[in-house]
C-alpha cells in the first residue's frame, strides 16, 4: 500500500466503510508511471525536457483525477481513465498540450493536467472540489542548437538525475540549477539562475566552474514496496487516533499531542567524527546528503506531522532547506508572497494540486541546499523577519553561522571506526535512538558515496561489504522517529527497510512502517519504542 | 493432592527421570546452556543439525553470554543492566530466532552475538553475515527406518541443516536398502531430495 492508498485505506477505516477492490481507482504506482511514459514520449517528439519535481507535480496532480473520476460510470459512458491515463494517445496529447502551454503561452495561470483529463471525459475537475487552473511557477531554459544532440541531465546533490536527450526546452523550478550535457569525460556545465514564468536562453561556449557542482538538490526517492502483501492492523499497527484526530480535535490540542520530531520546525545535527580521518570532506558531504535524503523520506511519509516540521536541517557545515520553503523566499523576493506566506502550515494553490489528498506532509519532500545557493542565502539575509517558525532558524544558519531557533532536540551522528553503543561492528552496522543519536560504524562496511558531478566516492573497509549508505540511514532515521524494528509490529508486518538485518532485498518501505511513523507522532499512541526497551506497550492507568 | 496422585507422580517421575536433560551451565556460571532450547527448536521444526552446527551455536551462545556478563562496564556498552536472569529468560527465543534464520534463506542472517543483543533490548541495524549450512528437505515415499547420508546414520527427519557440497544418500528398512539419490547442499536456497 502507497501513501496516497494508505490515506484512502485510513479514510474508509475510518468510515467502518466496505469497498469493493475493482472500484478503486488505479494504484497510484501505475499512474505515475504511466504519467511519466507519458512525458518521456512526448519529450521525444517535442524536446521539452522536464525537471522530476515538475514531472512529480504532475503525476500527483494526475492522481487527482484518477482519485475523483476513476469509477465504473453509469450504463453507455466510457471508464473515464480507459478514456484517458489508459489510453497513451490521449494522454500524450493531453500532456503535450500541457507542457507545450508552460513553454510556449507561459501563463500565470495555468490549466491543471487534472482538469484537462475531466474536460476530456466531459466532466469537470471542481465537481470534485478540486480548482481547474493553479498558478504556473515554472522556468524555461532554451537549448541552442549545438547542444541539442547531447544528453542532459539535472544535476543534483547525489548525482545527476537524466532528462533524456534531443533537448530543445528544459523545464525547471525556480532557482539555480546545474545542467550537465554530454556523457562521461565529455560533458558540459551550465549553471542557470531562473525565476518563475523566466525564460533563459544558454549560450553553447560557457561552462560552470567546478564549484558549481556543489549545487544541489535531494529528493526523497519512492521506496514503496512493490506487491506488498496486507498486513492485518492489530495492536501497534493499528491506525491510531486518526478520525478523532483529523477531524474532531482542536488544532491546537493536536498539534499538543504530537512529539517533538513532528512540530520542530529546524533541526541541528551534530556530526561527530571519530574514523581518524578515514571521513574526509567528501564522506562528510556524502553523509549530509544521504542524512537529508533520508529525513525526506520519512517527512513525506507523516501526514499528521506539522505543516513546517524539519523544513531546515543543519548537517555539519551543511543547511537543507524544504524546495517548498526556498520556492516561496524566491516568490518573496519576486513579490508575489509576502513573508505572512511563508508559513508552511498554509499551504499555496500550487501546492495543494501536489500533495496527496491535500494533506499536508503526505508528499515527497525534496530539499534545496540553502548554503550553496548565493541567491537564496541574500533573500534571506535581506529579510529582517517572517512569521514562519523555521524562517530564524535558517536565518541564523546563512546569515550568521550560528544554530539559534533550532529547537530541543539536537541530535548527534557520529562515525566510528570501532565499538558503537549497540555492540561491535562484526555485528551491527549502525545504531539509532529514538529521539536522539544515530552511530554508524565504517569498520567492515564499503560504502559508495554519490558525488555531485555523478561520480562515486568510496569509503569504509576497503575489502568490507559493500552498502547502501541510503538504506542505513534511512532505517536510522526511522528510529529517530519513533519506527521500531518490523519484526516487533507484528501484524504479519511485511520486513522492510525497517527489518533488524540489512538486506538489499527489502530496502523499501512498507505501509506498516509508514502507520507506525503515524502513530508514533502521537504521543498518546499506546506503545512507545525506546531505547533498550523495544516497543512497548503504555500502562493502563 | 491426595496419596494417590502423588503416587501416581512419583511414578512418572521414575518412568520420565532418564529422558530428562540435566540442566547444564555455560563455564561454572549460572547461565543456563542452551542445548534442550537446540533440541527443542529441531524438534519443533523437524529439522536436524549438522553436528558441527550445533557444536558452534552452543558454544558460541555461552561465549557470548559470558562475554556480555564480563563487558558490562566496557566504555559505550548499553548492556550495562544485563543480569543473568535476563539472559536467562531470552535463551530460548535467541536460539529459536538465529536458528529459524538459519533455515531461512529468504532471510538475512545475523550473527548469534547480534540476536542476543536484540533480545537483550539493543536497537541495532545488524550486520548480514553469510550462511555456512544450507537446508535439505527430505521427502519420503517409501517408509523408511533410517537414513544413511554422508556415510553417517540418522533417522529420517524431514528436514537437514547441512554444510554445503555433494551429498550421497541411502534410506533403509529393516536393513535393505529402499532408496539412494545424491544431491548438493546450497547456502544460497533449499535443496529437495527424494527417497
Amino acid at each position: 500500500m502507497d501513501r496516497s492508498r494508505f490515506a484512502l485505506f485510513v479514510a474508509v477505516a475510518a468510515a467502518g466503510a466496505s469497498v469493493a477492490i475493482a472500484q478503486l481507482p488505479p494504484p497510484q504506482g501505475s499512474v505515475e508511471a504511466l504519467v511519466r511514459a507519458s512525458i518521456r514520449r512526448v519529450a521525444a517528439q517535442t524536446g521539452i525536457l522536464v525537471d522530476p519535481l515538475i514531472t512529480q507535480a504532475m503525476t500527483q496532480n494526475a492522481l487527482i483525477f484518477t482519485g475523483n473520476f476513476c469509477y465504473p460510470p453509469p450504463a453507455g459512458l466510457p471508464e473515464p481513465c480507459s478514456a484517458t491515463i489508459n489510453k497513451p494517445v490521449v494522454l500524450d496529447r493531453i500532456v503535450n498540450d500541457y507542457l507545450t502551454d508552460l513553454v510556449q503561452r507561459r501563463p500565470t495561470q495555468v490549466e491543471t493536467l487534472a482538469a484537462r483529463l475531466a474536460r476530456r471525459v466531459g466532466d469537470d475537475i471542481g465537481r470534485a472540489g478540486w480548482p481547474d487552473h493553479e498558478p504556473n511557477e515554472v522556468a524555461v531554459v532554451s537549448v541552442p542548437a549545438p547542444l541539442q544532440h547531447e544528453p542532459v541531465a539535472l544535476q543534483g546533490a547525489s548525482g545527476p538525475t537524466t532528462l533524456g536527450a534531443r533537448a530543445r526546452f528544459i523545464l525547471v523550478r525556480p532557482g539555480r540549477h546545474v545542467l550537465v550535457f554530454g556523457t562521461g569525460t565529455s560533458i558540459m556545465r551550465q549553471v542557470v539562475s531562473v525565476t518563475a514564468l523566466g525564460r533563459v536562453a544558454l549560450q553553447p561556449g560557457a561552462s560552470g566552474s567546478q564549484m558549481a557542482a556543489l549545487v544541489g538538490r535531494v529528493d526523497a526517492p519512492s521506496l514503496n514496496c512493490p506487491n506488498e502483501p496486507t498486513a492485518e492492523h492489530i495492536g501497534p499497527l493499528a491506525i491510531f487516533n486518526w478520525g478523532r484526530g483529523r477531524y474532531a480535535e482542536r488544532a491546537t490540542l493536536r498539534q499538543a499531542n504530537l512529539t517533538a520530531f513532528a512540530t520542530q520546525p529546524a533541526i541541528a545535527i551534530r556530526v561527530v567524527e571519530e574514523t581518524a580521518g578515514t571521513c574526509n570532506r567528501y564522506c562528510l558531504r556524502g553523509f549530509s546528503v544521504a542524512f537529508a535524503r533520508a529525513i525526506a523520506v520519512w517527512r513525506g511519509g507523516c501526514e499528521r506531522c506539522g505543516g513546517n516540521m524539519l523544513a531546515v536541517i543543519k548537517i555539519g557545515n551543511n543547511v537543507w532547506l524544504d524546495v517548498r520553503a526556498a520556492d516561496r523566499l524566491r516568490a518573496l523576493a519576486a513579490r508575489r508572497l509576502t513573508t505572512n506566506d511563508l508559513d508552511l502550515t498554509k499551504p499555496l494553490a500550487s501546492e495543494i494540486q501536489r500533495t496527496f489528498a491535500g494533506q499536508q506532509g503526505a508528499a515527497r519532500v525534496s530539499y534545496d541546499q540553502a548554503d550553496s545557493d548565493p541567491a537564496l542565502s541574500a533573500i534571506v539575509c535581506a529579510t529582517p523577519s517572517a512569521p514562519a517558525p523555521w524562517f530564524g532558524p535558517l536565518k541564523s544558519a546563512l546569515c550568521s553561522a550560528s544554530v539559534i531557533g533550532f529547537g530541543p532536540l539536537r541530535p548527534t551522528l557520529a562515525l566510528r571506526n570501532a565499538q558503537m553503543s549497540c555492540g561491535a561492528p562484526e555485528d551491527f552496522l549502525a545504531c539509532g535512538v529514538p529521539g536522539g543519536n544515530v552511530e554508524i560504524t565504517l569498520t567492515g562496511s564499503r560504502y559508495s558515496i554519490p558525488l555531485p558531478d555523478g561520480t562515486r566516492a568510496a569509503i569504509g573497509a576497503s575489502g568490507g561489504q559493500a552498502m547502501n549508505l541510503s538504506t542505513v540511514l534511512v532505517h536510522e532515521v526511522g528510529h529517530w522517529f519513533g519506527v521500531p524494528h518490523s519484526e516487533v509490529a507484528g501484524g504479519n508486518a511485511v520486513l522492510d527497510i525497517m527489518s533488524q538485518t540489512y538486506d538489499p532485498r527489502r530496502a523499501c518501505l512498507s505501509s506498516a512502517s509508514n502507520i507506525m511513523l503515524n502513530n508514533a507522532a502521537d504521543k498518546r499512541w499506546s506503545y512507545t519504542a525506546r531505547s533498550m526497551m523495544g516497543l512497548r506497550r503504555r500502562s493502563v492507568r | 493432592m491426595n496419596w494417590q496422585s502423588l503416587t501416581i507422580a512419583g511414578t512418572f517421575a521414575v518412568i520420565a527421570a532418564p529422558v530428562v536433560a540435566q540442566t547444564t551451565y555455560c563455564g561454572g556460571t549460572e547461565i543456563v546452556a542452551p542445548a534442550p532450547d537446540v533440541e527443542h527448536w529441531m524438534r519443533k521444526r523437524e529439522t536436524f543439525i549438522a553436528p558441527s552446527l550445533r557444536h558452534d551455536v552452543e558454544t558460541t551462545y555461552c561465549r557470548e553470554a559470558l562475554q556480555l556478563l564480563a563487558t558490562r562496564s566496557a566504555p559505550l556498552n548499553s548492556l550495562r543492566r544485563v543480569t543473568v536472569a535476563k539472559i536467562n529468560d531470552v535463551r530460548g527465543e535467541v536460539i529459536a530466532e538465529y536458528l529459524s534464520n538459519y533455515a531461512d534463506p529468504t532471510r538475512a542472517m545475523r550473527t548469534l552475538r547480534a540476536v542476543f543483543r536484540s533480545h537483550l533490548g539493543v536497537q541495532g541495524f545488524s550486520r548480514p553475515v553469510a550462511r555456512s549450512f544450507g537446508l535439505v528437505r527430505m521427502t519420503y515415499r517409501n517408509a523408511i527406518d533410517r537414513l544413511e547420508l554422508r556415510d553417517r546414520i540418522f533417522e529420517p527427519w524431514p528436514r537437514f541443516m547441512l554444510s554445503p557440497g555433494d551429498a550421497a544418500f541411502v534410506g533403509s528398512r529393516g536393513g535393505r536398502a529402499v532408496c539412494r539419490g545424491r544431491f548438493t547442499v546450497l547456502l544460497s536456497a533449499p535443496v529437495a531430495a527424494v527417497c
